[in-house]
């Protein structure tokens, strides 16, 4: 049930994601050269802060899961023990410690775009 | 000339496995891998690898030639010859006992995981459990494996967990069972795959149709497993006639 | 000589000599793609939001750097294009989640497609770029 589950977040986040990069890029191709005043008209929408800050944390989501999914295929004792049999001792510590990277890296991202784009 | 390059290990003796090369004159007919290790097994008897029916029905013979995985008895030397170079390694991925032979060990494993078996605890009136032409139509592509492992050990996610990713072959056989029309116990055997790791690990890379040497689609009955998974046909009730046993 | 009684057996794994098929390249450069993505481009969005919305002054330093910083501009357009180009083999996944292009001769197609349709837009950025 849980494989289904995260292959559906997956997929899900990742069209909703699409649409969201299709909308800003089609503004930002429109209003080429970018002016400060339609930018700053654009980004202090109710619509752009509500998407934005969704598409920030779908985008967590997404990378996450593709991010444990690097992390258990590549940081563990066997695929470290190909590269270094003396690596492989410590694969545990080592996607542990990649693990708390990417979390606390994605969180900071996810804290930063609310700050910035709700003040 | 042709210049044959084996991978050779031998426990007792090496510490490292290396490459030796043996030079070889082109044969003046088409000969299959496997004829050419024979005959360089006549000049240096050490060599070592399985091989049984030499017709490609055995799967005893997978190895990794000139970079891609096949049957050294059905791979004829001029599909596979570069240069006049042929490197011969031994499946990628699964340890070496000896030259050219790996341990399979893992890879029964997962087959054995998936429960290749017909399971149906209804009784038969007659004998036999009947399956109309048009469900056995459903087997074909699916009960032709020959468990040679060419597709497991060419596949990255199979690669990084064996352990974990029950690999094509397996859930190629695994499909073969679910889609039995005489098997009864379909919502089990998919929900022993629901876990994120026996089949979702498969990203659609491949290699696995790239190299089977029956010409399988173990990427096909993978997407199909995914299919009955994602609509939920694991969490059905078990159906009425397995009660009445 | 040293024997291996009892020590691990050896596995070989060599991704040089292995052959790759099309599709496994473009399966590999997706996931490459996404770990760009998250440790640059979504970094380097961030920092672009961040100060095309502080203030007008904050928005022209910003817009001059770009249009006539080199590095910046080539790196900016670099990690947007990273960024399609996971969108890009992203979107023949999708396809292929749904059945779509699933047989051995239309994954090669697709994986070709990919790469001349993000190549050619890789052209059309730097192109426009440095005109």
């Amino acid at each position: 049930m849980i494989g289904s589950t995260l292959f559906y977040v997956q997929r899900y986040s990742a069209t909703y994601l699409l649409a969201y990069t299709i909308w800003i890029a089609s503004f930002l191709i429109v209003n080429n050269p970018l002016e400060y005043n339609s930018w700053t008209a654009f980004t202090n929408q109710i619509d752009f802060l509500v998407l934005t800050s969704l598409a920030a944390a779908v985008s967590i989501i997404h990378a996450f899961i593709g991010l444990w999914t690097i992390g258990t295929d590549y940081f563990t004792s066997r695929t470290l023990g190909f590269l270094s049999v003396s690596f492989s001792k410590y694969a545990d510590t080592i996607r542990g410690a990649y693990t708390i990277l990417f979390s606390v890296l994605g969180l900071s991202i996810f804290a930063i775009i609310l700050l910035t784009i709700w003040s | 000339m042709i210049s044959v390059n084996i991978y050779r290990y031998n426990p007792e003796k090496d510490s490292f496995p290396y490459m030796q090369t043996f030079k070889f004159e082109k044969p003046k007919r088409d000969i299959m891998v496997l004829e050419l290790l024979n005959q360089l097994k006549e000049k240096d008897p050490t060599i070592s690898y399985r091989r049984s029916c030499r017709e490609g029905v055995c799967g005893s013979d997978g190895m990794n030639i000139n970079g891609k995985n096949g049957l050294a008895c059905i791979t004829p030397l001029s599909t596979v010859i570069k240069k006049n170079k042929l490197d011969l390694r031994p499946l990628p991925g699964l340890p070496v006992v000896r030259d050219l032979v790996v341990d399979m060990t893992e890879f029964y494993a997962q087959y054995e995981k998936i429960k290749p078996f017909l399971q149906n605890d209804t009784p038969v009136d007659i004998g036999e459990r009947l399956q109309s032409p048009e469900d056995r139509d459903k087997l074909d592509g699916l009960y032709e494996c020959i468990l040679c492992a060419c597709c497991s050990t060419s596949c990255p996610s199979f690669w990084w967990n064996p352990d974990k990713f029950v690999g094509p072959a397996a859930l190629l056989q695994a499909y073969r069972f679910i889609a039995d029309s005489r098997d009864t116990k379909t919502a089990e055997r998919l929900q022993d795959l629901s876990d994120p790791f026996s089949v979702y690990r498969c990203h659609g890379i491949m290699n696995c149709v790239s190299v089977c040497p029956k010409g399988l689609n173990p990427n096909e009955a993978i997407g199909e497993i995914k299919s009955m998974l994602l609509s939920g046909k694991n969490k059905q009730n078990i159906i009425a006639s397995d009660a009445v046993s | 000589m040293s024997t291996n009684h009892n020590k691990i057996r050896p596995v070989y794994i060599n991704l040089f000599q292995i052959r790759l098929p099309v599709s496994a390249i473009s399966s590999i450069t997706h996931r490459l793609a996404g770990i760009y993505i998250f440790f640059i481009t979504l970094p380097l969005s961030l920092y672009l939001l961040y100060f095309s919305t502080k203030s007008y002054n904050d928005f022209m330093v910003l817009k001059d750097y770009l249009n006539n910083t080199t590095f910046l501009s080539t790196f900016v357009a670099f990690s947007f294009l990273v960024f399609a180009y996971h969108i890009l083999t992203g979107v023949r996944h999708l396809l292929q989640d749904l059945h779509i292009g699933e047989s051995l001769s239309a994954s090669r197609l697709s994986s070709y497609l990919v790469f001349c349709v993000w190549f050619l837009l890789s052209v059309f950025v730097f192109t426009r770029l440095f005109t």
